[in-house]
């Protein structure tokens, strides 16, 4: 009966709704279809990025395409503060925000790409930067970062990280805000088993047995094994062996190491033991709901999963960010290259208003909000400093960590250009097949290690 | 058997599957709404609930608050209304052809048709990216639409085919011996029986046009010219997926083609077509 | 049997009546040839090509060589495997649940209008909502499947639908079964409204049952219906990615990963044209040869034209 009303009352308030729609529909079509035809013809203008209407009509004002490659409802907000404050400082200059989804935006940058139909500046991922960068389409930012003001405040190594990507050493992109992989723990579930956050790999297996209790449903971790599963696998290898080469003098990749092979049997043994048996295909989705919803009491993911996990513990309280455990040999080896940036096009017409807005996102007072509101480090030194910084206990955790003198970055092979290719049709799937037993570590560490070598001997010749 | 027993039976058995059918649908449904009435917090906890704890209308007002998720209806909306015309048209016309005629090149047509179907989307996107950009139909509503009936005509002329091949010629050639002409016998006869066809076919690509992410996403770069379902993957961040704002926004933006179809559905009456034959 | 002019003019009215169907099937054509013949023709082409974006400098013709690769590509015959076995199963059960159900609705009974608008509800919504509705039904600990069965008592400790490859395939399918229903149901709906009632009421003046009448007169009336929407659906299926891609991406170990997937992917997310284009073409020809065979094997369009 319950049901019943409730549907007629949903009928009956979206007959309204969309009486109410149609009417707007219909007045607003006829209106929208002008509006939308007239802001056509400008807007192929402007996305050709001739701009010529914009600049050639009203005399001075620049229009500077922009897209956003992870938009939501929060980022595009902080973003359209951003981009009010940078218009009121320049007031010449307008930027046009497009957000797109994270699953869909490089293919969307490729595809413009290959149609000439890119923006002035668009947000990068590292992840997928070299394969943008190889198509050879993104302007090098190396003279105007030298004559700008930020030079000397941006972060040498984020910089690095990005010169080392591309095969001139030149900068294709500004970062403009750091990621940290961490170990996120359940307080109370640490608390009740009278356990402190792991500090080495040793106590990282020995805890997660330990705070798995089936019958209550909790395990010690959870284990990514979908989507992505190869990019923290290799971050966990190289902290665990405690080195920084993947590949060794001769080229040959270091991934199949006796090691790196007792490491990957001993992590994957922890699947189904003292992980959810779901592990197997999940993805960051999965694995965050694992944790936030207390059946798992350690997550590894990055400071991205913070807001997350504050409305799951409903308050900053009950969760920890927490450094990976530190190497046997005493070295902490962090994964440098979780950068996002910005990056100019080759279609790009106005140059200097676009890198003055690039420049703004760099500068300590964007960057410093900007990542103050995505709870991520600022690429700008100056930032550091801010009173914010102590209220985030995961950037500060993040801060100390690759302070630290024994913090030392490994050389992901993200500039391969196949790396991505490899990860996806090769290693994920034989991961998935090492949990179900169905592969030995073994096999899959040379399998994975056999590819990588290739790859790089090529990207080398 | 007493016919009367036996009509029970079966009609209990009648019951039974509608019932079955019913939960099996329906739960999903039921799901997605109290999903979209739930905070966050409950929604990824552990403990299941089967009504929400806290009742909340907030994933509502901000899905529908969110930057120009009103914009978006509106677009879907022009889109959709003017995607639909085109296409219910034109597959009347090719279904019409298929179904009544014999011509040469007949199964050569069919078999077009159905090659354009052999192809998902996705591949042919930078192709049709480079031809859209020749003719200027970048960031423009109108070319979604002619991406729109490309891909659904086909489908949809086919479909036309069936419902028109089952409602008998010979009636319209009795309404062309009274002395209509073919083309008044067609609207005036044929085009009153075909009328659960073209509804059926108006909500299929109706539908189609409303959901059509792809190409959306990638030949529209404004903001303002976006539709739902791009507003909607938005939704879904890389670190963060609200679900019940989703729900919520998905739920807003099935209103509209659940209110045709039940426009739609009183076009699916037993019956019609005999009493159209017999007058 | 048709009606046409007499003497002189006959031949120009056969003339014209013959043009009829070129000109009605015109305007569907121009959209075709405007906007497909061309991104369809690339397919082909680059095929024959090595084309990785990331590599534009190696780009060359290579002819049959992307060919040959595929034969001994261990994934695609598997993800064509898979492909074959998600096909199947979608369009049998999609198939007789559909037209169980239209049946059924084709039937009066109280509150028809409102169920009808229910049975359609899976379709009409956002695939972006039915793919993350589905993962939060399936999720083994956050799952509103395994809370139910719990509580009933059926299961005791919580299944990982989608980690466990015994459970992965068939939950998928299920999943999409429940997206799939309404397509049929409906179709098949619209399609006995022209079944004229005095047919109806001869196999009841005959003393035949409702199974007899369901089977020698309903359903070889909708044949040419089953067999355009069985195809129809056999192509939408092949080609449909999205709710495997979010519930599974494919695992465990390729065991849901289907050929139009497998291309996706290899085109879009590594950016490798050429061999994807491969896939696309030798998907192609698989569905083209189905269609044929299939329209031939059913005897499609028969009765009609003889």
């Amino acid at each position: 009966m319950k049901l019943k009303i409730g549907k007629r009352a949903l009928a009956a308030g979206s007959a309204a709704l969309l009486g109410a729609g149609l009417l707007a529909g219909c007045g607003g079509s006829s209106s929208g279809t002008t509006t939308a035809a007239g802001s056509t013809t400008a807007g192929t203008t402007t996305a050709g990025a001739a701009t010529t209407a914009a600049s050639g009509s009203s005399g001075e004002k620049v229009t500077v395409t922009f897209w956003d490659e992870n938009a939501g409802d929060q980022r595009t907000e902080y973003y359209q503060k951003l981009i009010e404050n940078f218009e009121k400082e320049n007031p010449n200059i307008h930027i046009e925000y497009l957000g797109l989804s994270s699953s869909d935006a490089l293919s969307k940058y490729q595809t413009a790409i290959t149609a000439g139909e890119t923006p002035d500046v668009g947000g990068v991922n590292n992840a997928w930067f070299a394969t943008l960068q190889s198509m050879g389409h993104l302007v090098s930012l190396d003279d105007m970062l030298s004559g700008s003001s930020i030079n000397s405040e941006m972060d040498q190594n984020y910089l690095s990280v990005i010169k080392n990507e591309a095969k001139d050493g030149k900068i294709y992109m500004m970062p403009t805000s750091a990621n940290f992989i961490c170990l996120w723990t359940n307080d109370s579930l640490f608390e009740k088993a009278g356990l402190q956050a792991p500090k080495t790999w040793d106590e990282f297996f020995a805890d997660a047995d330990k705070l798995t209790d089936t019958s209550n449903g909790v395990y010690g971790y959870t284990i990514r094994g979908g989507a992505s599963s190869p990019a923290i696998l290799i971050d966990f290898i190289y902290s665990y062996l405690g080195r920084t080469d993947v590949f060794d003098e001769n080229g040959k990749c270091t991934i199949n190491s006796p090691e790196a092979v007792d490491f990957v049997t001993k992590y994957f043994g922890l699947y189904g033991k003292d992980t959810p048996e779901s592990d197997i295909t999940a993805g960051y989705k999965e694995i965050s709901a694992n944790f936030d919803s207390g059946v798992s009491a350690m997550l590894t993911h990055n400071l991205g999963s913070y807001s997350s996990h504050v409305t799951a513990f409903g308050g900053t309280t009950g969760f920890t960010c927490n450094p990976l455990p530190t190497a046997s040999n005493g070295k902490y080896i962090n994964n440098g290259s979780a950068i996002t940036g910005l990056a100019m096009f080759d279609t790009c017409q106005h140059k200097e208003e676009a890198w003055k807005w690039i420049e703004y996102m760099c500068s300590h007072e964007g960057n410093s909000f900007w990542n103050q509101s995505i709870g991520q480090l600022p690429t700008n030194t100056k930032a550091y400093d801010d009173s914010w910084i102590q209220d985030f206990q995961n950037i500060q955790t993040a801060i100390n960590t690759v302070k630290q003198s024994n913090c030392e970055s490994y050389n992901i092979p993200m500039y391969l250009p196949e790396y991505g290719t490899i990860n996806q049709t090769y290693i994920e799937p034989a991961i998935q097949s090492v949990m179900s037993g169905d592969m030995t570590a073994q096999e899959m560490l040379d399998e994975w290690a056999e590819k990588l070598t290739e790859a790089y001997n090529d990207y080398k010749s | 058997m007493n016919p009367k027993v036996k009509h029970g039976i079966s009609r209990t058995f009648f019951y039974i599957a509608l019932l079955l059918f019913l939960i099996f649908i329906i739960i999903p449904i039921y799901w997605c709404i109290v999903t979209s009435f739930k905070h966050s917090a409950e929604i990824t906890s552990s403990v299941v609930t089967y009504w929400p704890k806290q009742f909340t209308v907030e994933n509502y007002i901000n899905a529908w608050l969110q930057s120009g998720f009103e914009i978006y209806f509106r677009n879907s909306l022009f889109i959709s209304v003017i995607g639909v015309v085109f296409i219910v048209v034109i597959s009347v016309l090719s279904g019409y052809a298929l179904a009544r005629f014999k011509f040469k090149g007949k199964n050569v047509y069919m078999l077009i048709l159905l090659c354009t179907q052999f192809i998902p989307g996705a591949m042919l996107l930078t192709p049709m990216f480079l031809i859209f950009k020749n003719l200027g139909l970048l960031n423009n509503l109108f070319g979604i639409v002619l991406v729109d009936v490309t891909f659904h005509v086909p489908f949809n002329a086919i479909m036309m085919r069936g419902f028109i091949s089952g409602i008998d010629y010979t009636i319209e050639e009795a309404a062309q011996i009274d002395g209509c002409s073919r083309l008044q016998a067609v609207c005036k006869v044929l085009l009153p029986i075909l009328k659960p066809g073209i509804a059926t076919v108006a909500a299929y690509s109706f539908i189609s046009c409303w959901n059509e992410f792809l190409f959306t996403f990638m030949f529209i770069s404004k903001q303002n010219l976006l539709t739902l379902p791009v507003g909607l993957k938005n939704m879904v961040g890389e670190y963060t997926i609200n679900y019940g704002q989703l729900a919520a926004g998905a739920i807003i933006a099935v209103i509209p083609t659940l209110i045709l179809f039940s426009f739609v559905q009183k076009n699916l009456v037993g019956g019609l077509s005999a009493g159209a034959v017999k007058g | 049997m048709r009606k046409a002019g007499t003497g002189v003019s006959m031949s120009r009215a056969a003339a014209r009546r013959r043009a009829i169907p070129y000109v009605l099937i015109i305007p569907s054509l121009i959209f075709i040839f405007a906007f497909l013949a061309y991104p369809l023709g690339t397919i082909f082409y680059y095929s024959t090509q090595n084309y990785i974006m990331s590599k534009p400098d190696a780009r060359a013709f290579v002819g049959l060589q992307n060919f040959v690769k595929m034969f001994s590509d261990k994934i695609f015959l598997r993800s064509l495997g898979t492909s074959a076995k998600w096909v199947l199963a979608e369009v049998i059960s999609q198939l007789f649940l559909g037209m169980t159900l239209a049946l059924l609705l084709d039937t009066k009974f109280k509150g028809r209008g409102l169920y009808r608008c229910i049975v359609f509800f899976p379709w009409a919504v956002s695939g972006v909502l039915t793919s993350m509705l589905w993962s939060l039904i399936y999720n083994q600990n956050i799952g509103l499947l395994n809370s139910i069965l719990m509580d009933l008592g059926i299961i005791t400790k919580k299944v990982a639908w989608l980690g466990n490859s015994k459970t992965v395939f068939t939950a998928t399918v299920i999943a999409e079964i429940w997206r799939g229903i309404p397509f049929f149901a409906i179709t098949f709906l619209a399609a006995l409204q022209s079944i004229p009632s005095d047919l109806h009421e001869a196999c009841v003046v005959d003393g035949g049952n409702l199974m007899q009448e369901i089977f020698y007169i309903k359903i070889p009336m909708l044949k040419d219906t089953i067999i355009l929407t069985t195809l129809l659906r056999t192509v939408w299926e092949f080609n449909n990615v999205d709710l495997i891609l979010t519930l599974t991406g494919g695992g465990p170990s390729y065991r849901t990963t289907t050929l139009t997937m497998y291309m996706t992917n290899t085109t879009i997310t590594n950016g490798d044209f050429g061999y994807g284009s491969t896939l696309a073409v030798a998907a192609f020809i698989i569905l083209l040869l189905f269609a044929i065979i299939y329209l031939k094997l059913s005897g499609f369009g028969k009765e009609q034209e003889s």
